[in-house]
């Protein structure tokens, strides 16, 4: 597993920004926090991949539209919103940006800590969608085929069958597959496949 | 100069167009009946100028016979004479009278003229054979002479040279020229007159038709001719004197005068009825329009108020939301460094938990205050923001114009539609405006201009709206839309903090900017309606 990714937070309160900071260093959570949005847009690109706690109601511009900004740059970190008053229009519109969660301030630690690992660990998945897209992007087109039919739990005299080509060939796929994922496993090999079919099921 | 009020101005116009019919018709009239004159003189004097012109030639035929007679014999048998000129005398009473002149000059003539032979009616009066010797002096023998001058009154001579060689003779008749007019044919509301060269012979006045005269500038119809006989060189004239009453009968006069009086008299009514409705309509709809406005003013001043109820709270709750945020993080963060650490006493450890309680109340005691005071839900529906615009500036209009405010609304984009609240949106606006319209206020008149325009740009909607007024402050800017910060002296703060979450429920934003001209200018960016509200909207 790899380390706790940090926490970015966004708050115009400095006050808030101290307790809450504090708050989840002790819980060994990594935190930065930024007084305003334009401050974490601007180095964005250098730091590590981590989940975004922020306000919704600041001055200069608000978190909705701090939100769409990181999706306009291709970011799509998890994004948990924290307001003042629990609008239910902005809440909306913050899920169909997708944020990962809506708070209430002041934020109660128990939710707070609930949709930070919630976050984290759609940072990982995501993650892990991300590492599976790019192992899947190197195998070929037939090798494709051959692990859409492992994972749906076909033999290999089965995907022969229905390919047309001998039970030897889809061994030596197989192999090929395993050496390209890094694992022999068939439980590995669904879990890539199924990550590719999450991304819509679109063929690289 | 004194202008006349408009009611006096109908008036007069309508007396005026009274007067010109009156004319017009009296004109028409006048000409008809100088022209019907004319024509009745014409034909009157054809035929008097006929039987005047037969009984002239009579008198040639007359002086004929009788030059024959005294040309029969020598000497003239004078009794003969006598016999037929008794004989005419009786039968043409207009013959007064005929001699006989004997002329000097002839072969055993006397050196005198002299009448050598008489007739006379009772009326007949006697010649001067000098005279007349005199007036026909130079003529051929066999000549006719009219001779005017010497005659009596009303009366002319005709002498005849007799076609003789040795002794000269002359005949001489005199005629009363009045009796040429017989009584019945002669036309009564005709003045006659008879002449030869410039002398007057009878003048006959009209005697029938006259009342008061017509003006002396009227043409006047009469009838001119010379009579037939060469040798009587008359001239008949015939003249119709016009009365008034010939013009313009008084009875048709007086009908169409009162009847165009009255026709006018019904048109000014009418007009003023039309005009009085008129002014009614623009009444009625004029206070149709102020009773539209007020009660727009009226709804707008109720959601402002809601509006700002819920913003105070809303504003209140922000504020202390944050300090009490940091209060319960600080005391959860506090109470596991106490837990982690056995040095830390348990009653610290408590006091922290209670911390933690209390902030969790207030936090309630806030969300109860924000749930007390909840907003009447927004309606939204598909919105023509131009539309809007007009409708705040047609509420705000009034007051600018009282505090010399130009407000300008050039034309925007064509249909800026969007998904909001009417009342809602129109209340950012007017917040808008009104600000606006303070920060022009302390300019110099002529400079005091607040503009309003709608755009489409890239998927949203935006209303913009700019001033003349000196922008504002470096340090104010970031803090514009914090509750409760104000830069008036009577200002709660909440106008801007409103207008941003108001526009926030429909998913917009508002930006407020220094324009690089100088003043303000505060952007309100909303999304386009989509396709599928409008459908909805629609429905």
């Amino acid at each position: 597993m790899s380390p706790q990714p940090p926490v970015y937070l966004v708050d115009d309160d400095e006050a808030v920004r101290d307790a809450l900071s504090l708050l989840l260093r002790t819980y060994g959570i990594e935190v930065e926090s930024f007084a305003e949005p334009c401050a974490f847009l601007t180095g964005l690109d250098r730091r590590k991949p981590g989940c975004i706690l922020l306000d919704l109601r600041m001055p200069a511009i608000s978190g909705l539209q701090m939100q769409e900004r990181l999706l306009a740059r291709g970011c799509n970190w998890p994004v948990i919103l924290v307001t003042g008053h629990g609008d239910v229009h902005a809440c909306r519109r913050a899920f169909k940006a997708g944020a990962v969660d809506f708070l209430t301030k002041p934020v109660d630690e128990q939710a707070l800590i609930e949709a930070l690992h919630a976050a984290f660990r759609a940072l990982q998945s995501s993650r892990e969608r991300a590492e599976a897209q790019a192992l899947l992007a190197r195998l070929t087109e037939r090798e494709r085929e051959v692990l859409d039919m492992i994972s749906r739990g076909w033999s290999t005299k089965e995907i022969a069958g229905a390919l047309g080509i001998s039970p030897r060939t889809v061994d030596t796929h197989r192999a090929n597959l395993a050496e390209k994922l890094g694992t022999t496993s068939v439980a590995e090999f669904v879990r890539l496949a199924l990550a590719r079919d999450e991304r819509g099921g679109t063929a690289p | 100069m004194i202008v006349p009020s408009r009611p006096a101005r109908t008036t007069l116009a309508l007396v005026l167009a009274w007067v010109v019919l009156v004319a017009a018709f009296t004109a028409l009239s006048v000409r008809s009946a100088v022209d019907r004159a004319a024509v009745e003189v014409d034909a009157m004097g054809r035929s008097l100028h006929r039987l005047v012109s037969q009984r002239a030639a009579q008198h040639d035929a007359h002086l004929t016979s009788l030059s024959a007679l005294a040309l029969a014999t020598r000497p003239p048998p004078l009794h003969e004479i006598d016999q037929v000129a008794a004989t005419i005398l009786r039968f043409y009473p207009r013959i007064t009278a005929v001699d006989l002149l004997s002329l000097p000059g002839g072969a055993g003539a006397p050196d005198a003229p002299a009448v050598l032979t008489s007739t006379r009616s009772p009326t007949g009066n006697a010649v001067d054979p000098i005279a007349t010797a005199t007036a026909i002096a130079g003529t051929a023998p066999g000549a006719t002479t009219l001779i005017a001058t010497d005659a009596p009154v009303g009366r002319y001579r005709l002498a005849k040279k007799l076609p003789d060689s040795e002794g000269r003779l002359a005949l001489v008749l005199e005629i009363d020229a009045q009796q040429l007019f017989d009584g019945e044919e002669r036309p009564v509301w005709a003045a006659l007159t008879l002449s030869t060269g410039d002398r007057t012979i009878v003048a006959l006045p009209a005697t029938a038709g006259l009342g008061p005269a017509a003006p002396s500038w009227l043409p006047r119809p009469h009838f001119e001719k010379a009579l037939g006989s060469p040798n009587q060189p008359l001239l008949l004239r015939l003249e119709r004197p016009l009365a008034l009453a010939d013009l313009v009968a008084p009875g048709p006069f007086a009908t169409f005068a009162f009847a165009s009086a009255a026709i006018i008299v019904l048109a000014g009514l009418l007009m003023r009825q039309r005009h009085m409705a008129k002014r009614a309509r623009l009444a009625a709809a004029e206070a149709q329009q102020r009773a539209r406005i007020r009660e727009h003013e009226a709804r707008l001043a109720h959601a402002s108020r809601v509006n700002a109820m819920g913003e105070m709270a809303s504003g209140i709750a922000h504020e202390l939301t944050q300090p009490l945020t940091a209060l319960l993080s600080q005391s959860q963060a506090a109470l596991r460094l106490a837990a982690a650490d056995a040095a830390v006493p348990s009653a610290v450890a408590e006091v922290l938990a209670a911390n933690v309680r209390q902030a969790k109340r207030a936090a309630d005691i806030l969300t109860r205050l924000r749930a007390y005071v909840s907003r009447t839900p927004p309606r939204p529906a598909v919105c023509d923001l131009n539309a809007l615009v007009g409708d705040v500036a047609a509420l705000a209009r009034i007051d600018l114009e009282r505090r010399s405010i130009i407000l300008d609304l050039p034309a925007g984009a064509p249909a800026p539609l969007a998904w909001v609240d009417p009342v809602q949106m129109e209340q950012v606006v007017h917040n808008l405006v009104r600000n606006a319209a303070d920060a022009v206020e302390t300019r110099p008149m002529g400079d005091r201009r607040v503009v309003v325009k709608t755009e489409v740009r890239g998927g949203e909607t935006r209303i913009t709206v700019a001033d003349t007024g000196c922008g504002i402050a470096e340090d104010v800017l970031p803090r514009l839309f914090e509750p409760f910060f104000s830069t008036k002296a009577d200002g709660m703060g909440l106008g801007l903090p409103l207008c941003q979450s108001l526009v926030e429920r429909f998913g917009g934003h508002i930006v407020a900017a220094n324009r690089p001209e100088g003043g303000a200018q505060f952007t309100v960016v909303l999304p386009l309606a989509s396709g599928e509200r409008r459908a909805e909207a629609a429905e």
